[in-house]
C-alpha cells in the first residue's frame, strides 16, 4: 500500500541513503509525497551509458536496497528498453532506479509496451559481461 | 550542481521559511532551465493562488506566467512561478487546475504572462469563501 509522507521526511530518507553508500550519482531525482498506488515516493533516473555500465550501476543501487525487484520496460516508441531495480531504503521509503538501453530483440523478448521481471542474476551477468569487454 | 546538492538546497528552503508541502520535487543535473521543479496540489484556485504568493515572497527574480496544454480536453491550466532560491538555485513551482481560470490572452499549447495582481485577486478568493 501507498502511503502519504511528508516532503522532508522522504528527503531526509534519500539523503542519508546517498550518505551510507557510494552509489551512482542520478542525473535526475522525483520525490513524490503521495504516489499512486503501485509507485514508489522516490524514482533515481541514472545516466544512460549502454547496457553494461547501467546493468552494473543498478546493481549498486539493488545491494543497497531491500525487498528489491527489477524489471525490464519497453516503452510504446519500441526503441529503448527501460531497466529498474525496485525496493526499499533502510527505513522503508519505497524507491526505483532506473535508466534505459537500446532494444535489443537478441537480448530482451518484449513487445512495445509491455513489461516484465527480470532476475537480480540476469543484471549482474549483463553488468559483467560488459567487464569482459572492456578488459578484452 | 549535483542532484544531492540541489536536493539540499530545495530542502533547506522548505526548512527555513512556511511553505506548504510540495506534492512532488523533481530534481535534474543537467538543465538549461530550472534545476528544481516544485509541484503543488492545486486543489482549488485561492489555495494554489495563495501558496504560489507564498513561495514567491521566498524566491529571488519571480516571474509568473500561465500555460495550457496543447490538448484541451478538460480546460486544464497550470499556474507557474519562477524564480531562485536564496543561494542561486533556478527552480520552477507550478500546479495544475482543472476547469481553470480564465488568463487573458491564454490559448491551448501557450504559455502566457500573468500579473501578479490577478493572482493576489485569486487568492483573496479564500477569504471571501472562508468570511
Amino acid at each position: 500500500m501507498t502511503t502519504t509522507r511528508t516532503f522532508l521526511s522522504l528527503l531526509d530518507s534519500f539523503r542519508d541513503h546517498l550518505a551510507a553508500f557510494d552509489l551512482p550519482e542520478p542525473i535526475t531525482v522525483d520525490i513524490d509525497r503521495r504516489p499512486l498506488t503501485g509507485w514508489e515516493h522516490i524514482c533515481v533516473h541514472l545516466d544512460v551509458r549502454g547496457l553494461g555500465s547501467v546493468s552494473s550501476d543498478l546493481t549498486a543501487w539493488a545491494d543497497t536496497l531491500t525487498d528489491v525487484r527489477a524489471t525490464a520496460w519497453r516503452p510504446p516508441a519500441g526503441d529503448s528498453v527501460h531497466l529498474a531495480v525496485h525496493g526499499c531504503t533502510a527505513d522503508g521509503t519505497t524507491i526505483r532506479v532506473y535508466s534505459g538501453v537500446p532494444y535489443d530483440s537478441n537480448r530482451f523478448d518484449l513487445q512495445p509496451g509491455e513489461r516484465d521481471a527480470i532476475t537480480l542474476g540476469t543484471l549482474r551477468c549483463w553488468s559483467m559481461a560488459t567487464g569482459a569487454e572492456v578488459a578484452a | 550542481m549535483n542532484t544531492q546538492h540541489i536536493l539540499a538546497s530545495v530542502g533547506e528552503h522548505l526548512g527555513g521559511f512556511e511553505l506548504h508541502e510540495p506534492v512532488m520535487v523533481t530534481v535534474r543535473a543537467c538543465s538549461a532551465g530550472p534545476l528544481g521543479t516544485i509541484q503543488l496540489s492545486g486543489e482549488s484556485l485561492p489555495g494554489l493562488a495563495s501558496e504560489l504568493l507564498a513561495w514567491a515572497d521566498t524566491l529571488d527574480n519571480v516571474t509568473t506566467t500561465a500555460w495550457c496544454p496543447a490538448y484541451p480536453d478538460d480546460d486544464q491550466v497550470f499556474l507557474e512561478i519562477r524564480g531562485t532560491l536564496t543561494d542561486h538555485t533556478p527552480v520552477k513551482v507550478f500546479g495544475g487546475l482543472f476547469d481553470g481560470p480564465h488568463v487573458p490572452g491564454l490559448a491551448a499549447g501557450c504559455r502566457a504572462d500573468l500579473s501578479w495582481a490577478l493572482l493576489r485577486n485569486w487568492a483573496l478568493l479564500v477569504e471571501e469563501v472562508s468570511a
